[in-house]
Order: structure tokens, then C-alpha cells, then sequence
């Protein structure tokens, strides 16, 4: 934005978005150019490149999941107690059970990436756990997009009160920490999966609206939308035909830059506890905490699955962000 | 100026107001403190109804809610946040000596993430998509991703296990900056280097992208054509105008420092206010949970003022005034 | 134990429950072991040089419920309480229920079976630290009397306190019939029929005497300024998941009495420090190497074990935990569970080791949980023999034995007729329940039974568990949960175990049992004062538990265990919370080799 948008932009602390829009002049997304355009990304881009390729591995491990886990995430193994003596009396020292569990055993051909603590195959946890993250990553995203969007477009479009009260409400949002957002949520609501979707989505909305509101106060200013106003197109036909589709960029790169977040966010949470039982990495990174010492692979292999999804995120993001909306601050 | 600064701090007064009711609402979304001791024990199931009420009466939580709403207001705004349901110390002075290791921890992080960042977000932006930066990059996002107490763990292995160096890990070793800082610094070294990292990680993106925007501009392609050296252009015309960003996110830091810090904080023994206000979540002592979020939506409320009149000083270009 | 919450509580999470796991850290908290025996004092050591304050990290700085003695149901507050008060009695030894005089001058003369003759020592004084000065010039210093006795014991009792329903101890008193100061060191008790446990109940984890000042108008003594008393370390300072420091009584009134010989002048300590867990192995490490601390306990046993192999001059200390894992099932007309074919099958599914070993993993040579009974396993005064109780059906562990409950469970559950699918409430802390107990126990039951466990996991702890159960309990066709999985503390004397979970009236009835057997065989052990005999019917009382009611299902509990330097002398580990008044015999041995190096 230029020197007047910006001056809004100091009201709030939302990140200015420039009002050169890049999506260039035409109504509707050119999705020809924008596919030209991702492929010329691919090339000009490899860390960009690198993040969609892991991208795709980390979605087809979720939605293959029940095969490539090769066990189910809560079977537990067993091995032959080397310390067996039905006989012993010493209980504390001594293992009564023929069969113990497998626990912490080291990376083999059976587990691949060893065992953890209760004797579960740590590939087949990592591997469901894919499938959580990403599928609370993306329902959480969808509803602080389909919210965030919604309410940045109608305040960016009507401007004047509404936009400044949905703002300070903005504001009001923002000034809380999401992780604080998101404890008091876990400790105020039942813990379902739901419900903790619901919190991550709305811990985002704020951002959301911001960064679409930016996109719009440029988008608004456009001869397009004075001429559909000028032929008498309603309001609303305008935001959702004309002023959304041009937001498409931006939410693009909202959405995969959120993931990651989203993705962080919920291993927070289940280190701390406050996530719906079931396989969680950031439930395994923390259990996995105690025994670093001893038998590394359960944190760090965990920890590894966290930083990846994260980092192919990001990297698609940051590539993602320079073609569509280089102005965009994320 | 002065009539900006007035209208922006009028504007603040109803998102306060909105933040201190929407905590109340939430400290009672779900009752409560007196249900939840009473089950402590699981003790006797005939008396559980007798034992929340008798509770309930010892906390003053058994009033109508718009009456507990009207005294919470009336204290609130008179800086009376109420006494802990578990300690039966006043929130005040819970919190008072538990905030400044908690905030000397997050300026530290915010300090060595600066150092940090500073520099190899520079590098990285005016040797765009060299093979440096790439690098440099890719070690900021793993430093994004990796938990900060994973660091701390390494951190600490490292210290104890190579370099023969144990910090204090006690939580009564902990001395005020002002009073031991030997003490104070020997006690923050490795969790504020942990958190820092990650921190570090955020603001060299930032930096980089705003960097990278300003470097396209018209006036840094005249300052480049007057010939003047690559250093001189990106100290005195670049950085100044790539900082205002930075500043915002430095403002929305105090907040995701505060809830990162919880488990370093726990780690390191730093008796700061993370652990608590976990401990009073998990038992809904609202009290406690009311007053921190309090403090910290007024410290960013007030972090988001002076980063807005900062700005003035950092691009010349923007001018306060109404909105267009 | 420190160790196992650790490892499972997320951060500060697993606290919010119910006598997390035990109370040790291992360098000393409670009963168990060691204490039976300390060691003797060498001639060589002055007097003087046994100083110094003991540092140890666990859970004790935890303000959970109250701080009301009387009130609390919240282990790690035991700790702190049982440092600072005194009580009538004391355990020496809980696992064998060896217990000693504290403020009384010697074991109560009974006359007959329903007389208690109490005398108490000359000379107790009520702490007279600066704290107690400035907070309750009243109490600092003031001699307690038999007045003080009769006070905490009526307080519990008194039918007309707002706080009654929060006295949880308040049963035991029940038997009183009358409570005479004789004079100020003498009081005689009466109770209405002969109570066996009668002297466990003075002794027991939280019959502490108090002031009658500290209380205030609401009866409530629920804050730390209120915590004066006769024991021997004063509170120092207490700050809320920090630090509790507890500091020498000079005025202490056994401090001359040298029990073994160990010396007199205790305790010798200057204090200690209950530092709050960090909740991390390599900061525990990292502490007790540097000698930060003087003992710790690991989440990880193989940390224990490492650490012990390669660093010389540290003590094991192990013991039992008291506090047990277990399922409570509803039995109302309604409930899916009535039949006690269905409960049978249910019990003889599960494979207790299975989930022991999930929950509690180990290292070799160090198991770290036992499978209990309705007694728990470290209390060998009462519980079924561990080898015995391993032959019985639903514990076995050998494969002939599990394929035999297996199928017979299957053939129950059939003859039953067990339905497909039952709802079921989990504690959501400490977290190993919903993140290893849960699936497995779900798993097991499909397996076995091809029953499916809806599950609702309680994010607070227990809060929602307690609610059910009073559903359960009030109304019978409001019941809707018929079981739930969690924790429960640990107790000591059998009645405890027994009497308030299984007998109709009994104050932990949630199951709706009704038993004319059972309740006379409850009875007839809290009559029976000769010791032999009523282990007897105690036994009696557990297998009838386990042939033909089986409404509890006890699963397995935790072994604590931590590592303490050398130099600490006569540390232990303990059964449950609530032993820290044995830190009175605790000193440092500053001629150990290990001494050297540790930080002032």
C-alpha cells in the first residue's frame, strides 16, 4: 500500500500489503498463467520445489496410512525376557513375565525407526501421526480461512465503522497469545478433536482478516470494482465474484504458511497435554523427552516429523508467497 | 500527532474492556475450582453436592454471576486482580516476582534472536538465492521448527557432558539481575540461547522479506547509481526502512515468548510465571488466569502503541493522521 | 514418584490428579526402606558437622486443593504437613504398620477394648519461628495440650461446621463416643465399639494436631501463613510450583531423643528445600552430579540405572507405592455390568502386566510396577502375598494361565450375555492413562470380548469421574457410565483399603454394592484387635473380593525409586506422600567421600 493505506495500516499493527495487485488487472484468476507460472517456480525455486515434494510425500503417507504404518499405531511387541526367573521372589529386580515389552529398542528391520516406551512401533505412530496433523492442520485452517476471509473482505469492502470495529474486535483478538488462547480453550471446552480444531481455527482468524482486508483495500480501489458498481452489481455480488477470486493468492499462501503454524501449534498443545488422546507427535516428542538419554529415537524421530512438516511448509510458503503476492507478509 | 496518539489510546479503552470480559466469560465457561477439588480425592461420593458448596462459599464463587462480574470489573480496573483459589496469596504478589524472570528471559531471547538475526538476515537478502542464502534459510526454518526445549536439552548435554560446565538448576539459586548478575546470567545463558534461536529464526525471515522489497525501491536504486558502497546503502537507507515490520513482530513476541518459555523455564529452574499459570489453568484457579492474561494483553496493547508511533521514526514517509 | 509423573505429565498437566504417583523422590520422602534401621551415628563425628540443607526435587511445592491438614486429599501437600505437625502416633513403617509414639509419651494405655488413655509429652511447643511471630503471635511458641488433641479431632467431627462435607478423615472419628480432658497431658478416649484400626487412626498420614487459633471463622486453616506446628521443621517460605523450605525447630520436643541411637540434637539437618521438579532427566542429572541436589528421581529407569553405573557414591533408594491404578464398575439394576459373569470377564481379560509395563517401562533389573490386589502390594502387613496373589486368576502371566482366563472370559462374557459396547471414563492425568492405558485396555477388550470401549477421557483429572459416580450413586436410573479407570491414593491400615470402598454404607461406595457377606466380614475385621486373626479375615475379605464381587478391578501400581549421595545419611524412599517427618533423623556425613565438591 502507499503512503495513505499505510497510514490505516498504523491503526492496527497488520502488515501492509502494497497496492500494486500482481494478480494483474484481469477480474478473474488467470489459472493458466498461475500454472505457468508455479511450473517456472519449480525451476527458478528448488527450496520452494524441495517443500512441495515433501508436501506430497507427508500427504501420501496420511492418506495411505493404514498401509504404509505397516503395523497398527497401538500394537505393542513383545520380546523374550532376558531376565526371566519364575522362580524369584526379588520383585523388584526381577522380571516374573516370560515376555517383556520391546520397548526403546534401537532402529531395525522389524521398526524401522525402533520402539517406543509402551513397545509401539515409532514409523507406524510417526505415520498416523501424518495423518492427524495434516488432517487438524487443514480443518483448522478452513475455518479461520472461511471465517478470516470472510471478515476481512466485508470490512476491507465497507471500510468506514465496520471496519474499525471489526478491527479494535481484531485487536481484542490479537492481543491475546495464541498459545494462551488455545490452553484456556483446551481447559474451558471438552477435549475432542473438534474442539480443537475449532480453537486453532479461530486463533487464526484474526490473522486472517488482516492480511485479506490489506489485499482488498488495494483490490477495492481498482477501476474493475468501480465498474461493476457502476453497472448496478450488488454489494455482495462484487465481494464474492470480484473481490474473493483476487484474494486467491494471498489466501494461498495464507494457507500453506498456516500449516506449519497449525502443525506447531498442535504439538504445543499435546506437549502440554491439552489435545484429544489418540497419535500425536507432540504427544511422542514429549514422552519421548524423559528417555533422550537412554534411547533417543522416540523425541528425535518425532521431533524430526514436527520440524519437517514445518519446514516443507514454510519453504513452499516463502515460494508460493514470492510468485503470488511478493508483497504479502506472512 | 498528539490528537493521533489521543484517538489511538480512545480506541484501546473497548479492546480492553473486550479482553477482560472475555476472560471472565471463559474462567467460567466451565465451573470450576470447587468441583475440581472437591474430586480430588474421589473421597466420598454421598458428600461430593455438600463439599463443591462448601467450597464454592469459601471462594465467593457461590454469588449470582453478573454480581461476581460487577466486583471483578470494579477490581480489575482498580488493579485488585483478585487472590488465588489454591494459594490464597493475592494475584499481585503471585505474579510480581514471578513476571521479571520471565520478562528478563524473553528480552533476552528477543536479544540474542536481534544478534542473530540482524546480520544473516542482511546476508541473506542482498545475496538473494545465492547458495548462502539458501543456507542461511534453511537453518532458519529448522530453527523455527525444532522446540526450543529440545535445543535447551542439547544445550545442556553439551555444557555438562563436553565443555565440563553445570548452570544452576535450582530454583533457589535464582538471584534478581540487579542484585547478583553473575548469578542472574549464569542462570539464563542456556535457556535464553535455546529460545533465542527460534526466535532468531522469525525475524530473519521478516527482515529478509522486507529487506528484499526495499532493495527494489526507487530510492535505493538512485543511492546504488550514486555509486555509493553496498555497506553505507544497506545501513543507512535499507535497514532503517525494513525495521518497521520487525518492530510489530517483536511486539507480538512478549506473547509467544511467554507461552514458549513454559517448558525452558520449568527445565532451567527459572522461577518465572510460565509454570504457574499452567498449574492454574489445568486447576481453573481464574483468578491467576485472569490476571496474567491481563497483564499481557495490556503489555501488547501497549507494546502495538508505541510500535505504531515508532514507525514515524523509522519510515519518514508515513505522516499520522485520520485513515484514508 | 516423581519419576513416573514425570515421564508422563506434560508439563505441569499431570499434576492436577489425585495423588499423582507417590511421594518419593527417591532421596527421601516417606516411608519404606530404609528408616526402619538408620544407621548409628561413628563416635568419630562431632556433633555439629551434620548440618546443611537437604535439597531434593519433586512435587511438594504443589498447592493443589488446600493447605487445610484436614482437609487436603492431595499427596504432595502431605509432605510439607507431615514435616511441620505432629500427630498422636506415628508410622515407623507403614508397609509392616510398625508405628511409635510421637506427641504422646509412650503407646496408649488401653484398659479395655473401647479406652484410649492418650498421655502426651511435657514440654511440646508450638513453633516459634519469626514467621509463626509475626502471623500468629498467639500460637508461636505455646505449649500444646491435651485440649489441642481433643480440638483437631472434634473439628473433623463437628456436624455443625460449613465445611463438614470437606473433612475426609471425618469416618474414622465416627467410632468416638466420648473425648475427656483428663488434664493437660491426659485424654481419654472412648469409642462406642472396639475399632482395631483405632490406633492406625491416630497415626494415619493426616491426623495432624493443630491449633485451635490458626482456624478461621469459615473453619478453614487454607493458607500457608497457617501452617504452625509442633514438628520438627518450621515453614520457611512457600512458593507455589517453586520451592518449599522447611527449617530446623531448635524447640523441637524429640529432639534429644537419639531412636536407635542415632544422636541426640535432632533434627540434624538445618532444613531442607522441596524443589519443584523441572521435570527433566538431563536437569535432574545435571543437578545431583553437580550435587545441586542431594537426591532426585528419574522419569527414566535407565537413567537410574546409567547413572548409578557410572558415577560411584550414590544410594539406591526403592520402595512400593501405595497409590494404585484401578476400575471402578457400577452395578445398579441398569447397569450393563449387574451380572457378575460380565465384571468376571472383564477382570480375567485384562492383561495387568501388559498395561504394568506400557505405563511404567523399565530397565533390565529394574521392574518398575507390580500388578496389585484390593490391598496394595507394599503393604505386606495386609496385602495377599505378591507370589500368591500372581497364581490367581486375571494375574497370571504365564501362557498356559492367560490362554485359561482368556477363554474362560470369553466363555463369561457369552454366558453373560455382554454387550457389544459400554461407555467408559478415563483420568485424563497423569497422561500415560490416555496415551498408553486407554488404547491398550480398548485393544484388550476387543480382543478378548469383542467389546468396544467408547471412551471420554477427563481433561481435568478426575473432576468428571467424581460426577459420574455421584450420578451413579444418587440416582440409579440417572447412572449412565458404568466404568471408569484412574488413580486412588494409597492407604496403609486394611480397614482403609477395604471398609469405605466395599461395605454398604462405606463413604467410597460408588459401585451401589450391597453385600450381607462382605459387610460382616468389614466388620468383623475392624472388631477383631488380635493382629494374626485379623489378617486372617483380611485375607478372607480379598479373595471374597476377588471370587465374588469384583468391583474394583485393581491393576498395578508403581515402584519408586531414586538416587541419593552417600553422604546423606539414612535417606529413603517411601510407600506414599506424608513421611517427611523422618527427615528428623537425616544428617549429612560430611567425612563421605562423596562430600567433597558439594556447593554450599
Amino acid at each position: 500500500m502507499s503512503g495513505q493505506a499505510s497510514g490505516a495500516s498504523t491503526i492496527g499493527h497488520e502488515l501492509p500489503v502494497l497496492s500494486q495487485p500482481d494478480t494483474g488487472a484481469g477480474e478473474r484468476l488467470d489459472t493458466r498463467g498461475a500454472a505457468r507460472k508455479l511450473l517456472r517456480l519449480a525451476v527458478r525455486k528448488p527450496l520452494g520445489t524441495l517443500g512441495v515434494a515433501i508436501i506430497a510425500a507427508l500427504a501420501l503417507v496420511a492418506v495411505t496410512a493404514p498401509i504404509a504404518s505397516r503395523y497398527a499405531p497401538d500394537e505393542s511387541f513383545t520380546r523374550r525376557n532376558p531376565g526371566f526367573d519364575p522362580t524369584s521372589t526379588d520383585y523388584y529386580r526381577t522380571d516374573r513375565n516370560e515376555f517383556v515389552l520391546d520397548a526403546k529398542s534401537a532402529p531395525s528391520m522389524d521398526h524401522w525407526l525402533g520402539t517406543d516406551d509402551a513397545g509401539r512401533d515409532i514409523w507406524s505412530r510417526i505415520v498416523w501421526g501424518t495423518r492427524r496433523s495434516l488432517g487438524i492442520g487443514v480443518a483448522a485452517l478452513a475455518v479461520s480461512l472461511t471465517i478470516g476471509a470472510a471478515l476481512g473482505i466485508v470490512s476491507g469492502y465497507f471500510g468506514g465503522l465496520i471496519d474499525t470495529v471489526m478491527q479494535r474486535f481484531m485487536d481484542a483478538l490479537q492481543a491475546f497469545p495464541a498459545l494462551l488462547i488455545l490452553i484456556l480453550a483446551a481447559s474451558a471446552f471438552e477435549l475432542t478433536l473438534r474442539n480443537l480444531v475449532l480453537a486453532l481455527g479461530f486463533v487464526g482468524i484474526a490473522q486472517v482478516s488482516r492480511l485479506v482486508r490489506g489485499k482488498v483495500l488495494s483490490i477495492r480501489a481498482m477501476p474493475f470494482i468501480e465498474a461493476g458498481r457502476v453497472i448496478g452489481a450488488s454489494d455482495l455480488r462484487l465481494m464474492v465474484f470480484h473481490i474473493l477470486p483476487n484474494t486467491a493468492g494471498t489466501i494461498i499462501v495464507v494457507f500453506t504458511m498456516g500449516l506449519g503454524t497449525v502443525i506447531l501449534a498442535e504439538a504445543s498443545l499435546s506437549f502440554l497435554a491439552l489435545t484429544p488422546p489418540g497419535v500425536s507427535w507432540g504427544q511422542m516428542l514429549n514422552s519421548g523427552r524423559n528417555f533422550i538419554n537412554s534411547s533417543p529415537w522416540q523425541a528425535v524421530f518425532s521431533g524430526l516429523a514436527i520440524t519437517l512438516a514445518v519446514l516443507a511448509f514454510n519453504l513452499a510458503g516463502d515460494a508460493l508467497r514470492d510468485v503470488l503476492d511478493p508483497r504479502l507478509r506472512v | 500527532m498528539r490528537q493521533y496518539f489521543i484517538h489511538r489510546l480512545m480506541l484501546n479503552v473497548p479492546v480492553v474492556f473486550l479482553v477482560v470480559t472475555l476472560v471472565f466469560l471463559m474462567g467460567h465457561a466451565r465451573p470450576d475450582f470447587a468441583e475440581q477439588r472437591a474430586a480430588q480425592g474421589l473421597s466420598s461420593t454421598q458428600d461430593y453436592e455438600a463439599a463443591i458448596k462448601a467450597i464454592r462459599h469459601e471462594l465467593g464463587t457461590d454469588r449470582p454471576l453478573w454480581e461476581q462480574y460487577g466486583v471483578y470489573l470494579r477490581d480489575t480496573f482498580t488493579g485488585d486482580f483478585g487472590t488465588s483459589f489454591i494459594t490464597h496469596h493475592s494475584v499481585t504478589s503471585e505474579l510480581g516476582d514471578r513476571l521479571a524472570p520471565s520478562v528478563e528471559l524473553g528480552a533476552l531471547q528477543i536479544a540474542i534472536a536481534l544478534a542473530i538475526s540482524i546480520p544473516i538476515g542482511i546476508i541473506s537478502a542482498v545475496r538473494q538465492d545465492s547458495w548462502m542464502d539458501y543456507v542461511l534459510r534453511l537453518l532458519a526454518v529448522v530453527g523455527l521448527a525444532i522446540p526450543s526445549f529440545f535445543l535447551g536439552t542439547l544445550l545442556l548435554l553439551f555444557a555438562t557432558k563436553l565443555a565440563g560446565w553445570t548452570p544452576p538448576l535450582v530454583p533457589t539459586a535464582y538471584r534478581e539481575l540487579w542484585e547478583d548478575p553473575a548469578a542472574n546470567l549464569k542462570m539464563m545463558l542456556l535457556p535464553a540461547l535455546a529460545g533465542g534461536f527460534a526466535q532468531a529464526a522469525v525475524i530473519m525471515r521478516l527482515l529478509r522479506s522486507e529487506l528484499l522489497d526495499v532493495l527494489r525501491q526507487d530510492y535505493v536504486r538512485t543511492a546504488w547509481s550514486k555509486g555509493l558502497a553496498e555497506r553505507a546503502v544497506v545501513a543507512r537507507h535499507v535497514l532503517r526502512n525494513a525495521l518497521g515490520p520487525v518492530v510489530t513482530v517483536l511486539g507480538l513476541m512478549i506473547g509467544i515468548l511467554f507461552g514458549g518459555n513454559v517448558v525452558l523455564e520449568s527445565m532451567f529452574a527459572i522461577p518465572g510465571a510460565g509454570q504457574f499459570l499452567v498449574i492454574s489453568l489445568r486447576q481453573n484457579d481464574f483468578p491467576v488466569v485472569q490476571g496474567v492474561v491481563l497483564i499481557i494483553a495490556t503489555a501488547l496493547v501497549t507494546t502495538n502503541l508505541i510500535v505504531d508511533l515508532s514507525y514515524g521514526w523509522l519510515d519518514p514517509r508515513i505522516r499520522y493522521g485520520r485513515a484514508a | 514418584m516423581l519419576a513416573r509423573s514425570a515421564a508422563v505429565a506434560a508439563g505441569a498437566a499431570g499434576l492436577a490428579l489425585v495423588g499423582c504417583d507417590s511421594g518419593g523422590d527417591g532421596g527421601g520422602n516417606g516411608g519404606g526402606g530404609g528408616e526402619a534401621t538408620p544407621t548409628a551415628v561413628p563416635q568419630s563425628e562431632a556433633a555439629g558437622t551434620r548440618g546443611g540443607v537437604y535439597r531434593s526435587f519433586n512435587f511438594d511445592a504443589l498447592a493443589l486443593d488446600t493447605f487445610d491438614p484436614h482437609q487436603t486429599q492431595f499427596g504432595p501437600m502431605y509432605s510439607m504437613h507431615s514435616a511441620v505437625f505432629s500427630k498422636v502416633l506415628q508410622y515407623d513403617d507403614d508397609a509392616n504398620e510398625v508405628m511409635s509414639a510421637d506427641l504422646a509419651a509412650g503407646m496408649p494405655e488401653q484398659p479395655d477394648e473401647l479406652t484410649y488413655i492418650v498421655k502426651l509429652r511435657q514440654g511440646v511447643t508450638f513453633h516459634n519461628s519469626e514467621r509463626a511471630q509475626k502471623n500468629f503471635p498467639a500460637v508461636a511458641g505455646r505449649e500444646l495440650t491435651a485440649e489441642d488433641v481433643k480440638y483437631s479431632i472434634e473439628r473433623q467431627s463437628n456436624p455443625d461446621s460449613p465445611q463438614r462435607a470437606l473433612y475426609y478423615r471425618a469416618e474414622h472419628w465416627k467410632t468416638i463416643d466420648k473425648l475427656e480432658v483428663v488434664d493437660a497431658q491426659t485424654l481419654k478416649i472412648t469409642t462406642k465399639t472396639p475399632t482395631a484400626p483405632f490406633l492406625h487412626y491416630l497415626a494415619d498420614r493426616n491426623a495432624h494436631i493443630v491449633a485451635k487459633e490458626l482456624v478461621d471463622a469459615n473453619d478453614t486453616m487454607n493458607s500457608d501463613a497457617a501452617m504452625i506446628g509442633t514438628g520438627p521443621f518450621y515453614l520457611a517460605d512457600f512458593k507455589a510450583v517453586e520451592y518449599v523450605k522447611a527449617r530446623r525447630n531448635p524447640d523441637w520436643f524429640a529432639r534429644d531423643d537419639s531412636p536407635r541411637g542415632i544422636g541426640t540434637g535432632r533434627p540434624f539437618l538445618d532444613g531442607y528445600d522441596a524443589l519443584w521438579t523441572p521435570q527433566s532427566d538431563s536437569t535432574q542429572e545435571a543437578a545431583l552430579l553437580s550435587r545441586q541436589v542431594d537426591a532426585t528421581g528419574f522419569a527414566d529407569e535407565s537413567t537410574t540405572r546409567r547413572v548409578l553405573a557410572e558415577q560411584g557414591g550414590l544410594v539406591l533408594n526403592e520402595s512400593g507405592t501405595a497409590g494404585f491404578l484401578n476400575s471402578r464398575m457400577w452395578m445398579s439394576e441398569r447397569s450393563p455390568l449387574k451380572d457378575f459373569r460380565l465384571r468376571k470377564a472383564i477382570h480375567l481379560a485384562v492383561d495387568r502386566e501388559r498395561i504394568g509395563q506400557q505405563m511404567f517401562p523399565g530397565a533390565p533389573g529394574y521392574k518398575s510396577y507390580l500388578v496389585v490386589g484390593p490391598v496394595g502390594y507394599p503393604i505386606v502387613r495386609w496385602a495377599i502375598p505378591q507370589n500368591e496373589l500372581e497364581q490367581r486368576p486375571g494375574y497370571r502371566s504365564t501362557k498356559e494361565g492367560r490362554d485359561e482366563d482368556i477363554a474362560e472370559a470369553k466363555q463369561l462374557w457369552e454366558a453373560g450375555g455382554g454387550p457389544d459396547s459400554f461407555k467408559a471414563i478415563f483420568a485424563g492425568v497423569p497422561d500415560y492413562i490416555p496415551n498408553k492405558a486407554l488404547p491398550e485396555l480398548k485393544r484388550q477388550m476387543q480382543e478378548v470380548l469383542g467389546l468396544t470401549i467408547e471412551e471420554e477421557v477427563d481433561p481435568t483429572g478426575y473432576n468428571a469421574m467424581a460426577q459420574a459416580f455421584l450420578r451413579n450413586a444418587n440416582d440409579a436410573n440417572e447412572g449412565t457410565i458404568p466404568f471408569s479407570y484412574g488413580y486412588d491414593n494409597g492407604w496403609i491400615d486394611l480397614d482403609d483399603w477395604v471398609y469405605p470402598y466395599f461395605h454398604t454404607g462405606g463413604t467410597k461406595n460408588s459401585f451401589l454394592l450391597s453385600d450381607a457377606t462382605l459387610d460382616t466380614k468389614l466388620e468383623a475385621q475392624r472388631a477383631e484387635f488380635d493382629a494374626g486373626r485379623r489378617r486372617e479375615i483380611g485375607y478372607e475379605i480379598q479373595d471374597y473380593l476377588l471370587e465374588s464381587v469384583l468391583a474394583r478391578l485393581d491393576y498395578c501400581a508403581p515402584i519408586t525409586r531414586g538416587l541419593a549421595w552417600n553422604y546423606v545419611r539414612n535417606s529413603f524412599s517411601a510407600t506414599w506422600f506424608g513421611s517427611n517427618f523422618l527427615f528428623a533423623n537425616m544428617w549429612f556425613d560430611q567425612s563421605d567421600a562423596s562430600y567433597s565438591g558439594r556447593p554450599a
